[in-house]
């Protein structure tokens, strides 16, 4: 029993030593064990001590089926990986499926509009794959290809959009509701920080041209 | 270094008894009540004089003549609140200098103590404007608190707990200790757009909202759908 409690010990010792939190909690779950264990092997086992002990080890082995899910590798799909490659490069792909679980792929036929100017947009769009084209006031339209955002003033700004867009080839975009893309930024700082990120170098693009 | 931790709070002490807090005090509340979002930002506040690290004088103003600028009011030069803000902004300057949007920082304290500042914040080759208001005039015209409470009350003691714990820690007083801090944003040519006034230590604006701003700006002149 003396034996086991020792040994329990130096293991919580060691947790405490280690700087990963799924190590710490792995070998906090066999000094918590071994502890088990001595209180088990006593004349007189302590039962509120196994109790609260027990409760710890739950807690712990659900806290590491979770880090070990998250740690998990993920595959992209195809798409996923065009935008990860084109426009989301600092975001982890865990990150970016839950960023892009928020809206849905649609696919557009050539010619399908997707914006009429002065009409409220209710969806933030991103392009895929394939080519639309951009009509704006006393402009030369303007062609844009994978990797541009559409939506953007009314996602930003809350106004209407200032000019048609249609696909010119099949298009698939990836097409987010405002508010529940909204509420998902705001649950997540990093995410958003990324995505107004994107947004900028986007704006700065169409600016420059 | 200038702005050394120390006996900061016998300083304060001392500062308690200033006559002149009260005035202040009473002054800042009538000049808030003249400052709105969406209107010119007040004439005062343009033409408050601020020093740059040389100790040339320039009208704040400046700052937004020509672009859209970030006016970032610090509590003083060595405030633990104000370098978590600064953290949390120092990665987003790029991206705010790309959407021609310009970020000022506003002290309180000498233009030695700015240079200190500018070094220990890592702020050197950054784009942003250190200027300092060692009057606090320009701080009155934003409306911005000056409070006791907002330095040594208990909320501004926890948040300094907090702080402590993310690795930000306040040096002596480099500037005044009771003036609160805040941010406006400011459209070119002088409208204002958003204004946060700190009501204590560690209360600040989120840099996401300013960024959003900035986005929301440039969106408008992009002319995209």
């Amino acid at each position: 029993m003396t034996i086991a409690f020792h040994v329990a010990n130096a293991l919580y010792l060691v947790s405490y030593a280690v700087r990963d939190i799924l190590w710490l909690r792995l070998i906090t779950v066999l000094g918590g064990g071994t502890l088990l264990l001595s209180f088990f092997l006593s004349p007189q086992p302590p039962v509120p001590a196994i109790l609260w002990n027990a409760l710890f080890l739950v807690i712990n082995l659900v806290r590491i089926d979770l880090l070990i899910r998250e740690r998990r590798p993920i595959p992209l799909a195809a798409d996923e990986q065009h935008l990860a490659n084109l426009v989301f490069r600092t975001l982890r792909p865990r990150e970016l499926v839950r960023l892009l679980r928020v809206g849905t792929f649609v696919d557009h036929a050539p010619g399908a509009r997707l914006v009429t100017r002065g009409q409220p947009l209710e969806h933030l769009l991103l392009v895929v794959r394939g080519t639309a084209r951009v009509e704006l006031d006393a402009r030369p339209a303007i062609e844009i290809a994978d990797g541009t955002f559409i939506g953007e003033l009314g996602f930003l700004t809350g106004k209407p959009p200032g000019a048609d867009v249609a696909a010119v080839t099949p298009l698939r975009v990836v097409q987010w509701p405002f508010a529940p893309l909204r509420e998902f930024l705001d649950d997540n700082p990093e995410l958003h920080a990324t995505m107004q990120r994107v947004l900028g170098s986007d704006l700065a693009a169409k600016l420059r041209r | 270094m200038i702005c050394e931790a120390g006996d900061w709070l016998r300083a304060t002490s001392r500062r308690l008894e200033l006559p002149a807090t009260a005035r202040i005090a009473q002054r800042s509340r009538d000049i808030l009540d003249a400052v709105d979002v969406g209107s010119p930002v007040p004439e005062a506040l343009a033409r408050a004089s601020v020093l740059d690290a040389a100790g040339d004088g320039h009208a704040l103003g400046e700052a937004w003549a020509a672009a859209d600028a970030i006016v970032i009011f610090v509590r003083h030069f060595a405030c633990a609140g104000c370098s978590d803000h600064l953290a949390e902004l120092r990665p987003r300057l790029a991206e705010l200098a790309a959407l021609a949007t310009g970020v000022v920082i506003v002290g309180s304290g000498t233009v030695e103590q700015l240079a200190a500042f500018v070094a220990v914040q890592q702020l050197a080759g950054h784009p942003i404007e250190v200027v300092t208001d060692p009057t606090l005039a320009a701080y009155r015209a934003a409306g911005l608190e000056r409070s006791r409470l907002g330095t040594l009350g208990p909320r501004a003691l926890a948040n300094l707990g907090l702080l402590a714990l993310r690795g930000h820690t306040s040096g002596r007083a480099c500037g005044d200790l009771y003036q609160q801090g805040g941010t406006l944003y400011v459209r070119r040519g002088g409208e204002l757009a958003f204004v946060h006034r700190s009501t204590r230590i560690g209360d600040h604006a989120p840099v996401a909202q300013v960024v959003a701003l900035a986005l929301a700006a440039r969106a408008d002149e992009a002319g995209v759908a």
